[in-house]
């Protein structure tokens, strides 16, 4: 457990037991509450691969305020320390909380940019261990302040210097569709984001364009996003932070087809259920699609299942969830897997169904068809090396059985 | 070094910071405007002036680092001086897309709360548009009554969002707990009804320059921006430009699963009131098996709310693959929001009656079973009572095929609401009477059986039938009663040998004069009296539609406290429209002098919780009766020039008066009513059991429905007990009526509640003959009101 007091009147500790008993007795349920009103404080509370965020008020806020800033915290933890779990957490007290320190003053957010934290906080590697181990000096803050706090770019350093200029773009898709019991696509959308990396010398300013805006159905910006440009002519125009970050997320609606089908059949009879799923190409993006995978629960009447595929591995684990991983589809044959399931004593037929959720990735195409035009830079003629990637994943992909 | 927090260098810090909101860097700015919210921690009172200062000249800053943390500053230390923002409004509108995120989120609230103190509410948006009807309302029909009717014609009329939207809008400005807590519409504060103190958007560039400069604010990567900047567009756009709040909101829903509850909840309550805003996308509330549970919930209600014609059949084959969903919980919603849907649209009904039969029918193989599948077959029996409910005579079919079934339904609760429709419908089309004495024949047989809910609905239901019966079958029947008395009476439950007594007490003489005789009319005076009470309680129930638990609370888009449901400690409400400074002026000698006492009360309205609403009711009264209020004044002539009812002033309050009194009592009681029901709801909901009270309801008699209405207490919400005004000296001759829930239990049953009414006589008369009449309904209220008005005077 870690803590931030942050304004004068102290939080009671005992707010986090109070929490820990509810957690404990209440479960899963509990978890998933998001905003909690404990007797004495509101809670908000973000979970983050086991570890649980908790942010407490007793007077009213914005509660996605509390709640964007512990995703926040989290972001940047996990970005700092490579992952999220106890032990890192333990291992990296010091950073955590001179995070804390910067990120939040006296109950308010202070700075959150990524970029900004790591000048200020060097994220740990070896060579500051050994160092800290050998002299004793824990501190790593660095000792002047960024530049960028007093620039009218908050995100951006004033004096970055690189030998050669490159910027990178990518355009990370993800797909989410249902598929109804029937077989109909009721819904297939693309939730994309513009991922940029960008090292270049002094304060660029850049401006990127795509083909096909008009596809686009509702975007969301990086602050460094200029609005008035966008409104008029659908041009990104930006002073970009210096490294990796998100320029922009959208979403395309109303696709209409998936690039694999997935057809899971499940029969009962007399106790046992026959499962049969097929998996294929409906319509071939070009590229291959790899890491496919097809994964469901099993409805908590089954006793046992008996599952076998002609084509890559299945596992059921103990909290019945299973698993098929396909990789790649063969050419010549197409993938399937079938099996029993016995249900349990008394049950004739299954009345529930499971759902399935289909992962898999396409490298080098973006489904949603959104294109880049150009990316230009506007203030430095200097010589500058641009790189465009795509990538499209299966996001909340699923279907009904 | 503010964060010392040291009441002895507080003086110096302060000086330190005023220093600093000069210096020439922005860090050094913005650190200064950081320290204030710390300053103003410690209360140094004798300081307070100058912190506000400092605020004024850093919200003066040009750089929007520094705006940023102004505003933070500016929210902490002094919320309500919205004058500090009137300087420099414009400039922090143009400001505002580029203060960073966090200051952004504050910045917009504060902004919000400025244009609508200063301008007052607009025009052409939702808020508005609802006053205008309202205010239209109260000007063709002027008294309560009709008042009360032309609102649930209104209700029934589809136009539902339009009432729903008018207490949503009211309680953005007042806070909920003032506005509930005035229980009759005529003492509502009219103010809307000025159209002085509306703006038009079109015309005020104030308005429009905020609305301008929030609207790239939706694209915010940051949720809370987002969903702060559709606050202020929800209150104070036009109603066509709503719309564009929409796909940001729902985009906002791709983000975390904890902000994706956040925002529904507020979906929710636009969806509720703006149905057309989220119809066409429907397709984003469909059902993901990633959500939670309270996620998929929140979707079902919001699908259920939104459904339109066009929607309704994709929509309905989704919760058709819900209910097969392996989360029985889940599933039960599912097949309840179905129910729901029908009700708004009655087209479907057919198809869905189909459906729920299915349902039935495959789920009393398995019944038992699990713990969730009792659940959805109440719930399928329970969605399908609902829709029956629209249309009893086109059913009946569906009834039949139902109590067919009775015998393989296993589920008490299930069970005992189709021995409900039984009794609800026993003289409904011309089979379900003919297979009444089956029916009631097997009840019977299988009575000692069944649970404690299907045992009480079995009594129920004989009693109902008996009551329906036709002479020829009156024999039957009342033998089958007696029959199902007497094993009753013998029950082990103390909850159904008391049902028994008072029913045999009820029915006793109908029942005598059958059995005795079979000449039954030669009774009909000696009969009459029970029979009559017997019938009112019984046949009573087709009316009373099981209250919904519609949650009367709304709070400020993006609040905590619309999430919780409860005013969290530092919630403000809207500031009242037009209460800043200069446009107060120029209401005032609009207005004329009559008005300018109360607008004093206005001016400080803002200010303190309590005092507040004490401030609001004075200023309600001295509108309606032009010029009196308190109880010294006898304010006979001040109203009687607007009551032409009561046009004699000579009258003493004699025989007309009490007539008069009773009138409105009656009426007022009415809207009493449906204040206890929200208040029910509310409580229901604050214990979070939305929906689960309703199976109950159709089986419980009269008695324990009203009392249950009011379940004990207000949840030690309230420390002092509140008043409720049951009749205002205006409307009541100069009798004032008041009532509050004492907070002791009740002597005779804990299930009721004490009320303590007070009179008052605010005139210079002296009354006599006040008596109390409740409505039929009221029953429960009537026996410990009575007791405690001895009491009380």
């Amino acid at each position: 457990m870690l803590e931030k007091q942050l304004t004068g009147h102290r939080v009671d500790r005992s707010i986090c037991d109070w929490f820990w008993d509810n957690a404990v007795s209440h479960g899963e349920s509990f978890k998933s509450q998001p905003v909690i009103a404990s007797p004495t404080h509101y809670l908000f509370q973000v979970v983050r691969e086991g570890i649980t965020f908790l942010a407490c008020t007793q007077v009213e806020m914005p509660p996605l305020m509390g709640i964007e800033f512990l995703c926040r915290v989290a972001d940047v933890l996990s970005d700092y320390l490579g992952g999220l779990n106890e032990d890192l957490v333990k291992d990296n007290f010091v950073i955590v909380y001179e995070l804390l320190d910067e990120m939040i003053d006296n109950g308010f957010p202070l700075t959150t940019e990524p970029n900004i934290l790591r000048e200020m906080i060097a994220p740990p590697n070896i060579v500051s261990k050994v160092l800290s181990v050998v002299t004793g000096n824990i501190s790593n803050v660095s000792e002047t302040l960024p530049g960028a706090t007093a620039s009218c770019v908050p995100w951006r350093a004033a004096d970055t210097k690189y030998a050669n200029n490159e910027v990178y773009v990518d355009l990370v898709e993800e797909m989410d569709a249902i598929i109804r019991r029937d077989g109909v696509l009721v819904k297939c959308e693309i939730y994309g984001e513009v991922q940029v990396n960008s090292h270049i010398s002094g304060l660029p300013d850049l401006s990127l364009s795509f083909v096909n805006s008009s596809i686009l159905d509702d975007v969301r910006f990086h602050p460094c996003v200029r609005f008035r440009p966008w409104e008029s002519h659908q041009i990104l125009s930006f002073v970009p932070p210096d490294g990796q970050f998100k320029l922009m997320s959208y979403r395309v609606k109303k696709l209409k087809s998936t690039p694999i089908y997935v057809k899971p059949q499940l029969t009962s009879d007399a106790g046992k259920c026959h499962v049969n799923v097929l998996v294929g190409i409906r319509n071939d993006p070009g590229k291959t699609i790899d890491s496919i995978t097809v994964q469901f629960q099993l409805p908590p009447c089954i006793l046992s299942a008996d599952l076998n595929s002609n084509h890559g591995t299945v596992t059921i684990l103990s909290n019945k969830t299973c698993s098929w991983s396909i990789g790649r589809i063969p050419k010549d044959k197409a993938p399937s897997l079938s099996g029993t399931l016995v249900l349990e004593t008394g049950l004739e037929r299954l009345h529930v169904f499971p759902t399935f959720q289909v992962g898999f990735r396409i490298m080098g195409v973006a489904l949603s068809g959104l294109q880049i035009d150009k990316l230009e830079l506007k203030t430095m003629p200097s010589r500058l090396y641009k790189g465009f990637r795509a990538l499209t994943r299966a996001g909340e992909f699923e279907v009904r059985s | 070094m503010a964060g010392i927090r040291l009441h002895v260098i507080a003086p110096l810090v302060l000086v330190a910071v005023n220093k600093c909101a000069r210096d020439p860097s922005v860090y050094v700015r913005k650190c200064a405007a950081n320290a204030l919210p710390k300053l103003h921690d410690l209360r140094l009172e004798e300081h307070a002036s100058s912190l506000e200062e400092v605020v004024g000249i850093l919200l003066n800053d040009h750089s929007p680092g520094v705006v940023g943390a102004a505003a933070a500053a500016f929210a902490s230390v002094c919320p309500n001086n919205l004058s500090l923002i009137g300087k420099n409004y414009r400039r922090l509108c143009e400001i505002l897309p580029d203060v960073e995120e966090w200051g952004q989120i504050i910045l917009i609230e504060i902004l919000l709360r400025f244009a609508i103190a200063r301008h007052g509410l607009v025009k052409e948006s939702i808020m508005f548009s609802l006053h205008c009807t309202e205010s239209s309302h109260s000007e063709k029909d002027g008294s309560d009554v009709n008042f009360e009717l032309e609102k649930d014609s209104v209700d029934r009329g589809g136009a539902y969002n339009f009432e729903l939207a008018t207490m949503v809008s009211r309680c953005y400005i007042e806070g909920p707990d003032e506005y509930l807590s005035r229980s009759s519409y005529s003492k509502r504060v009219p103010f809307e009804l000025h159209g002085v103190k509306f703006t038009s958007g079109k015309t005020n560039d104030d308005v429009k320059i905020l609305l301008h400069c929030t609207s790239p604010l939706l694209w915010s990567n940051n949720s809370a921006v987002v969903l702060a900047a559709a606050g202020v567009h929800w209150v104070m756009a036009p109603r066509e430009d709503v719309k564009r709040i929409a796909k940001p909101l729902l985009f906002v829903l791709r983000s975390s699963n904890a902000s994706k509850y956040v925002v529904l909840r507020n979906i929710q309550v636009f969806a509720k009131v703006l149905p057309s805003l989220f119809a066409p996308n429907f397709e984003d509330f469909f059902i993901c098996s990633s959500d939670s549970y309270q996620i998929k919930a929140l979707k079902l209600e919001i699908l259920s709310t939104i459904a339109t014609d066009s929607s309704i059949t994709s929509i309905f084959k989704e919760f058709q693959d819900y209910i097969r969903d392996p989360d029985r919980q889940f599933a039960a919603d599912a097949v309840a929001a179905i129910g729901l849907c029908v009700q708004q649209l009655p087209k479907m009904a057919n198809a869905c009656i189909d459906e729920l039969l299915a349902l039935t029918r495959q789920e009393f193989l398995i019944n038992g079973s699990g713990d969730g599948e009792g659940d959805v077959l109440l719930q399928a029996i329970m969605s399908i009572k609902s829709i029956i409910k629209q249309d009893p005579s086109s059913h009946e079919k569906v009834i039949i095929q139902l109590v067919r079934r009775l015998d393989s339904i296993k589920v008490p609760a299930a069970r005992a609401m189709v021995i409900w429709m039984v009794g609800e419908y026993s003289s409904l089309g011309d089979i379900i009477p003919r297979m009444l004495t089956t029916v009631i024949k097997y009840l019977a047989w299988c009575f000692t059986s069944e649970a404690l809910e299907t045992k009480l609905q079995i009594l129920n239901t004989a009693v109902k039938v008996l009551l329906c019966a036709k002479e020829e079958e009156l024999c039957t029947f009342s033998r089958i009663f007696s029959y199902v008395l007497e094993l009753a009476e013998c029950d082990l439950n103390y909850d159904v040998r008391d049902r028994a007594r008072f029913l045999k007490k009820l029915c006793s003489c109908s029942l005598g004069s059958q059995g005795a005789e079979e000449v039954t009319n030669c009774l009909p005076q000696q009969k009459d009296l029970p029979h009559v009470v017997a019938k009112c309680i019984f046949g009573k129930q087709t009316k009373l539609v099981s209250p919904e638990p519609v949650n009367c609370r709304f709070y400020l888009p993006g609040s905590l406290s619309q999430i919780v449901l409860h005013a969290a400690p530092g919630y403000e409400p809207l500031p009242k429209p037009c209460s800043l400074n200069v446009p107060q002026e120029i209401n005032a000698t609009v207005r004329g002098a009559t008005y300018s006492d109360s607008e004093e009360t206005d001016d400080h309205g803002s200010s303190s919780g309590p005092s507040d609403e004490e401030n609001a009711s004075d200023y309600g009264s001295q509108n309606s009766i032009t010029g009196s209020s308190g109880s010294d004044h006898t304010g006979e002539t001040g109203f009687t020039s607007e009551c032409d009812e009561n046009a004699d002033p000579l009258i003493q309050i004699s025989d007309i008066g009490n007539a008069s009194e009773n009138q409105n009592a009656v009426s007022q009681s009415s809207a009493d009513l449906g204040e206890l029901i929200s208040h029910r709801a509310l409580e229901s909901w604050l214990d979070d059991q939305p929906g689960s009270s309703n199976p109950c309801i159709s089986k419980q008699t009269e008695v324990n429905r009203s009392s249950a209405r009011i379940s004990v207490g207000n949840v030690g919400n309230e420390v002092k007990p509140k008043i409720y005004a049951l009749l205002d000296p205006a409307n009541g001759n100069g009798l004032k009526v008041d009532y509050s829930f004492a907070s002791e239990i009740s002597d005779i049953s804990r299930l009721l509640v004490c009320i303590e009414v007070y009179f008052k006589n605010c005139s210079s008369e002296l009354m006599s003959d006040i008596t109390l009449v409740f409505e039929e309904s009221n029953k429960g209220l009537d026996a410990t009101d009575q007791a405690s008005l001895a009491n009380e005077r």
